[in-house]
């Protein structure tokens, strides 16, 4: 119960990411994936109330390695506002072809 | 939600997704799931199978803080300059 | 001091990391001793100590057989993280290290202007440290937590020279089309390991293809599409590959070099590994699916690259295509060993398409690391990227654009250089059967292409070399040695394994081979 409602939450951020103007949602939506992905890890290593420590290992090393992306995200997203002077994600329109 | 095509398109992806995953996670949750092999809690589990991704993981956190380094870095001159070519202007103010 | 045997597998990686690590110290000392070139010299000689460990683990395993690493002293459990190295991984262990050693002395001159380059040749020494760790690991989450470090390295290196807006725009797209393709593979590990209880490649192998486990072959097909979309991102198939013309040209051209060389095959190479390692080409058809978006990617980049008019745009979207071709030749050995199961018939074929796209893995990156750092020598002078304004810059710049021309008639397939016999080998194996008019099919669409693109190379060389250079860029001179090393030795060794493909083709035939018996 717990995995389907990890792959509804998965399918929740990649709509966040996609439709989302603002670039901190579509941030926001990338970690929502990464947590969901980590449920769904350990919806899928339950057994009764025990959790298997393989899973386990796997969303701690995961964890980190999404705050790391957010913070190359947001360094990225904070040079993106210096440059154009806006957050929304349709100014970033120069290249095209 | 006053975005238009790119909201439309969105949603349209999502309903999409959500028809494959309803049929396959269907499956999962009827799947009768493995045996639990029997392992040491997360402690001792993590340092003694996993220690090796724990060390790479060191290192994605040292490449992140060289990354948000070198992105906040203070510039003194004007750097490399190149030119890109655009068909068409850069489209200034509101649009 | 303490005696310590670091074993020969993990030695290119210790080597990569410890020096990646130790190049922002070097650089302070460096500042201090007012020379600042000691750190480019520091992690040119990371990079060449762990070519040369390379080379003896690939006679290492040349001669005892494929090497495996375990942390800690439990063996292998259903748990243990494993490197594990083969000849394919060392095979394209050997391609990233070449190609980021010659980036690094390309990038002595080429970054001198740009501020922060110990970060810069740290984030370099990661990103090849990223990716040898992607082809050694044995174990598909240690090969995410490894795909991270890279990726993470490239977004950084994109966005470098974050005080023009181009590269910001283009770097922010590509990190967040990455990341949704790694964390939708992580999503396929997921379920993977739900089915079986591992993460190891070997041990999810035999509990797959012995069908012990209850999950129908949909959702495992539904898992094999996952993997295809999430690491096909990188790979830059083609729905997904939109984040590619506009990273490439907006990095630093070392960088435009790593990427389009390297990094792309990285995206190749992970799927390759986990489709065939663990689900037997016998039982689960992949290998129409990859020639059907092979097709499809070199067709709608080719049309593509016509348009353009900025150099660097028009070779990335060409990368685009060659990774087309890679994967119709994989294709093309999954679809044989699905379709016509007996071993005598299908076996060679699937040998012969697989050593094709091997070979041609290293033939696009040797090509297309050579373009992009001749391009980046022309954009260098000329202060733009733009065709019209580089016309005739070939001949102010004589070795470089000589260069240039043999990196275009390599990549068109012209038959002394080296990219005629990957190309040669994809096409027959599509040939082989002739009963099977699919394959002929796809094969025909393979050589159309290939002749479209050959067409616009040659129309880039005749622009390049040929025209009269316009009076802005008369002054243009030769580009200084230390750039033009990497870029005559790429040019020697397209000429060199053209002439000579014996080596390679050993070489490729035996990394393809690992994908069929591993």
């Amino acid at each position: 119960m717990y995995a389907a409602a990890a792959s509804a939450a998965v399918i929740i951020g990649i709509y966040g990411v996609a439709s989302k103007r603002n670039m901190l949602k579509t941030i926001i939506g990338i970690e929502i994936i990464t947590s969901s992905v980590g449920l769904n890890f350990l919806a899928l290593g339950s057994r009764g109330g025990i959790v298997d420590p393989l899973a386990q290992s796997i969303v701690v090393v995961s964890i980190a390695i999404g705050a790391c992306v957010a913070a190359v995200a947001l360094s990225i997203m904070i040079n993106v506002f210096r440059h154009y002077g806006s957050l929304d994600l349709r100014k970033l329109r120069r290249l095209r072809w | 939600m006053k975005n238009g095509p790119e909201n439309q398109l969105a949603i349209i992806t999502v309903i999409l997704l959500a028809v494959v995953a309803f049929t396959f996670v269907s499956e999962i949750l009827g799947a009768t799931l493995f045996s639990l092999p029997s392992r040491p809690p997360l402690e001792k589990f993590l340092w003694t199978y996993r220690g090796l991704d724990v060390i790479i993981q060191g290192f994605i956190v040292f490449a992140a803080a060289a990354a948000v380094a070198a992105l906040f870095r203070v510039e003194k001159g004007p750097g490399a300059v190149e030119e890109v070519a655009i068909e068409e202007e850069p489209e200034k103010g509101e649009d | 001091m303490v005696d310590v045997e670091i074993p020969l597998l993990v030695q290119p990686l210790v080597i990569l990391l410890s020096t990646a690590v130790l190049t922002p110290l070097i650089d302070i000392v460096g500042k201090q001793a007012k020379a600042e070139k000691i750190r480019d010299i520091f992690a040119i000689a990371g990079f060449v100590a762990a070519f040369y460990s390379l080379i003896n683990l690939h006679s290492a395993i040349s001669s005892a057989g494929p090497q495996t690493y375990v942390l800690g002293t439990f063996g292998v459990p259903a748990g243990g993280v494993q490197l594990t190295a083969d000849l394919l991984s060392v095979y394209m262990a050997l391609i990233f290290c070449g190609i980021g050693l010659l980036v690094a002395i390309y990038s002595v001159r080429y970054m001198e202007v740009d501020s922060g380059l110990d970060k810069y040749y740290a984030l370099l020494l990661t990103l090849v440290a990223g990716m040898i760790g992607v082809a050694f690991s044995g174990d598909f989450f240690n090969l995410y937590v490894f795909w991270e470090i890279m990726c993470i390295s490239s977004y950084t290196l994109v966005s470098f020279r974050k005080y023009r807006w181009e590269p910001v725009e283009a770097g922010f797209k590509y990190l967040v089309m990455s990341t949704v393709g790694s964390l939708l593979a992580l999503y396929a590990i997921s379920l993977l390991y739900g089915y079986t209880g591992t993460v190891n490649l070997k041990q999810l192998s035999t509990i797959i293809s012995s069908g012990q486990i209850s999950a129908s072959p949909l959702s495992l097909y539904f898992t094999i599409g996952m993997i295809i979309t999430g690491f096909g991102v990188t790979a830059s198939m083609v729905p997904l590959h939109t984040w590619l013309p506009d990273a490439h040209p907006a990095a630093p051209s070392s960088i435009s070099a790593m990427l389009s060389g390297v990094v792309i095959k990285t995206g190749v190479y992970a799927i390759c590994r986990s489709l065939f390692t663990i689900f037997s080409p016998a039982s689960f058809d992949y290998g129409t699916v990859l020639m059907i978006f092979g097709i499809l990617t070199m067709t709608v980049a080719n049309l593509m690259a016509l348009m353009q008019r900025d150099i660097k745009r028009l070779l990335a979207y060409s990368s685009i295509v060659n990774i087309g071709y890679i994967l119709t030749g994989v294709g093309i050995g999954g679809y044989a060993l699905s379709h016509y199961p007996s071993p005598k018939l299908a076996t060679p074929i699937a040998v012969f398409a697989l050593m094709g796209a091997m070979f041609h893995v290293l033939n696009h990156a040797v090509g297309k690391g050579l373009l992009f750092l001749c391009s980046g020598c022309f954009v260098h002078e000329a202060k733009t990227r733009d065709i019209p304004e580089l016309e005739g810059i070939g001949r102010k710049m004589t070795w470089t654009g000589t260069s240039f021309s043999i990196g275009l008639l390599a990549l068109a397939g012209v038959p002394p250089l080296s990219g005629f016999w990957s190309k040669l080998f994809i096409i027959l194996a599509g040939f082989s059967i002739p009963e099977d008019s699919f394959m002929k099919f796809i094969s025909i669409l393979v050589v159309l292409n290939s002749i479209f693109a050959a067409s616009y190379y040659l129309w880039l060389m005749q622009r390049i070399m040929l025209k009269e250079p316009k009076p802005k860029i008369a002054n243009a001179v030769e580009a200084p040695a230390s750039m033009l090393l990497p870029i005559v030795i790429l040019a020697a060794l397209t000429i060199v394994i053209g002439i000579w493909p014996g080596a390679i083709i050993g070489l490729a035939e035996s990394a393809g081979r690992v994908l069929l018996g591993g």
